[in-house]
């Protein structure tokens, strides 16, 4: 059975730094996933990802509530975006990527850009759940389990950000057809 | 079910976790109402969508870049705390958790090299071999089986091919070990916890965490045990050898015989205390000299605390069951990597030995990264063993000097497994082939 962010916390501060890697590993895609969206770029959004796991590291201690861990760790990783951020160059990149992506049919680029940049400006909980059931790949129930609110809830959440999400895609195709 | 009805629960269905009725429910409202139908598509695919890109995420690998900068930023906070050279309880304090929060694992280029010199020293572990009962070499050997501590000096090969010298200090399970070729790094080898501390004149200290060594109890224990037990075995031989004037001392000696193994222990001819032990084990020859017993000695000389003001890196060197393939591989390391091509002059442990600050240095000036170096360190360390603790039948033998690799040609090493009628002959190209003994290379 995985254990718990809380568990790899308390094993980092007493003297096992090393199983840090352990949250490194649970929270890397979803980290990663929540900043592309953020700066629009992957490189960018690897260094912002170290960079926020590395400060996490350091502030471990500070770290009141332990099972809050993964909400810690995106409020800390949107302070290194908005540093990493200088945002009309953003949306300049946001641009000239939408207008690439409708001139060839696939882009090579893996990642979904207008996606991640349209989870990114999501309310903070309904991102949460986004990227803990898409780039976490937990269940719903899961979900339900580790911010602890009904599974009903969830799935309404869910429901919401959907919503979101689509309004969000539809504004930036509307605006990239404009330019 | 009405339209609102039907949105609100279409998550869930996507979701299959609805019951049986209320999902059928669903599926009969999505065949009559072409609005939810589009409505449940356009949702789908979004779905469908976000688990892609999910999916594309799912490989990133920020693990040891990660951990990697956490040590870079770790070791300036050190450096940082340790420039402000203060004293004070809340610096210790702030220290002692800097300190916690030193990485382990992280194989650095440093430490690489450190696991490459110390699979040198793991190699000569002094482990006696059989002697007879005798009067006279009872007497040599009591303080052997008396000392409480000991210093010696270890030569492995040939004393005139004027190889490194490996200086021992041992008091009970561990050792304090330094390299003639290596002056300034300090080892001390604990082989209760199978733990080794290595400490640089750079304040760098490295400790190597062993896994898969063969158990080796206390040291001195050891040798008292095998010393006992021959002693017990009535099959072994003792020849005297006379008295003869080594190194400028008059020293008397006795040459304990078995099958597979010799040792030759020479004392001095007034205290009969001995001072040099010679030993094959299988192709190896140690020799150990200068030997004293019973020195005192500070017991912090072999503390494994790591000393204040040194940078800490912690790794791991498994050597569980070095094999063949082990073997090959170092062979493969050391003619591409290492030998521009071409397979060492040698495989033996003394050359080994020799070689290893090269090798370090080596390994350090190619520009690898220091998870390259740390693997390729692993790699040699397991190759080393291979020889070091043979398993095979007899003798092995090499014959890769001035070979290149790619050869196929070429036989460059050859045993015999234990228990099997055909030698494994590994060729130029690294490829093994079962040979009968008729058709060994001469």
């Amino acid at each position: 059975m995985p254990e718990t962010d809380q568990y790899y916390i308390g094993r980092c501060l007493d003297g096992h730094p090393d199983d840090f890697r352990y949250l490194v590993r649970a929270y890397q895609a979803v980290l990663l996933a929540h900043l592309s969206g953020k700066l629009g770029n992957k490189d960018k959004a690897e260094e912002a990802a170290q960079e926020s796991f590395v400060r996490a590291y350091f502030g471990l201690d500070g770290l009141k509530k332990p099972e809050s861990f993964f909400s810690w760790l995106l409020g800390i990783a949107d302070r290194v975006a908005k540093e990493h951020q200088r945002r009309g160059q953003i949306r300049q990149q946001r641009d000239v990527i939408n207008s690439f992506s409708q001139a060839a049919p696939q882009p090579e680029i893996s990642q979904d850009y207008a996606l991640e940049s349209a989870i990114a400006e999501l309310p903070e909980a309904y991102r949460q759940v986004i990227l803990l059931r898409y780039y976490g790949h937990h269940s719903c129930s899961q979900i339900a389990e580790r911010l602890d609110m009904p599974l009903g809830t969830v799935t309404k959440m869910l429901s919401r950000a959907y919503v979101m999400l689509r309004q969000s895609l539809q504004k930036q195709h509307n605006e990239s057809c404009e330019v | 079910m009405n339209c609102g009805q039907c949105k609100e629960i279409l998550t869930a269905y996507i979701e299959g976790l609805l019951n049986e009725s209320a999902k059928r429910t669903v599926q009969e409202h999505l065949r009559d109402c072409p609005l939810c139908r589009t409505e449940f598509e356009q949702l789908r695919s979004l779905c469908d969508r976000l688990a892609a890109n999910g999916k594309a995420f799912s490989g990133s690998d920020l693990e040891n870049a990660v951990m990697n900068r956490i040590v870079q930023e770790q070791n300036v906070r050190l450096k940082t705390a340790s420039k402000m050279g203060v004293s004070t309880p809340s610096f210790w304090r702030v220290s002692r958790k800097i300190r916690r929060i030193i990485m382990k694992s992280r194989i650095t280029k440093f430490a690489a090299a450190a696991a490459i010199i110390v699979a040198a020293l793991l190699v000569v572990h002094f482990i006696g071999n059989p002697l007879g009962s005798n009067v006279t070499f009872a007497q040599v050997i009591q303080p052997i089986l008396r000392a409480q501590t000991a210093v010696f000096d270890i030569i492995v090969g040939n004393e005139e091919d004027g190889g490194p010298v490996i200086h021992d200090m041992v008091m009970a399970s561990r050792i304090r070990r330094t390299l003639s070729n290596v002056p300034d790094v300090v080892s001390i080898i604990d082989l209760e916890t199978s733990r080794i501390l290595t400490l640089t004149p750079t304040k760098e200290a490295v400790y190597i965490n062993l896994k898969g060594l063969p158990p080796i109890p206390n040291y001195m224990e050891k040798l008292r045990n095998v010393i006992i037990a021959l002693q017990e075995n009535p099959k072994f031989e003792v020849q005297e050898l006379g008295q003869q004037d080594i190194d400028g001392q008059r020293l008397i000696g006795f040459r304990a015989k078995h099958p597979k193994a010799e040792i030759t222990i020479w004392a001095d001819s007034k205290t009969a205390l001995p001072v040099r032990i010679e030993q094959n084990e299988g192709q190896m020859k140690v020799i150990c000299k200068n030997i004293q017993f019973d020195v005192p000695m500070e017991k912090s000389l072999f503390s494994m605390d790591v000393p204040e003001g040194y940078k800490l890196q912690q790794t791991e060197l498994d050597l569980q069951g070095s094999t063949e393939q082990d073997f090959i591989e170092g062979l493969r390391v050391r003619a591409e990597v290492l030998g521009a091509g071409q397979f060492p002059d040698s495989v033996a442990v003394e050359n080994y030995i020799k070689e290893a600050p090269a090798i370090g240095k080596k390994l350090g000036e190619l520009g690898l990264s220091d998870q390259q170096v740390g693997e390729l360190g692993i790699k040699l360390s397991r190759h080393l063993l291979f020889i070091r603790f043979f398993k095979g039948e007899g003798q092995w033998h090499y014959a890769g000097k001035g070979v290149k690799l790619g050869e196929a040609d070429k036989a460059i090493f050859w045993y015999q497994p234990k228990d099997s009628k055909t030698y494994r002959v590994i060729y130029g190209d690294l490829s093994v082939k079962d040979v009968a003994p008729e058709d060994l290379p001469k």
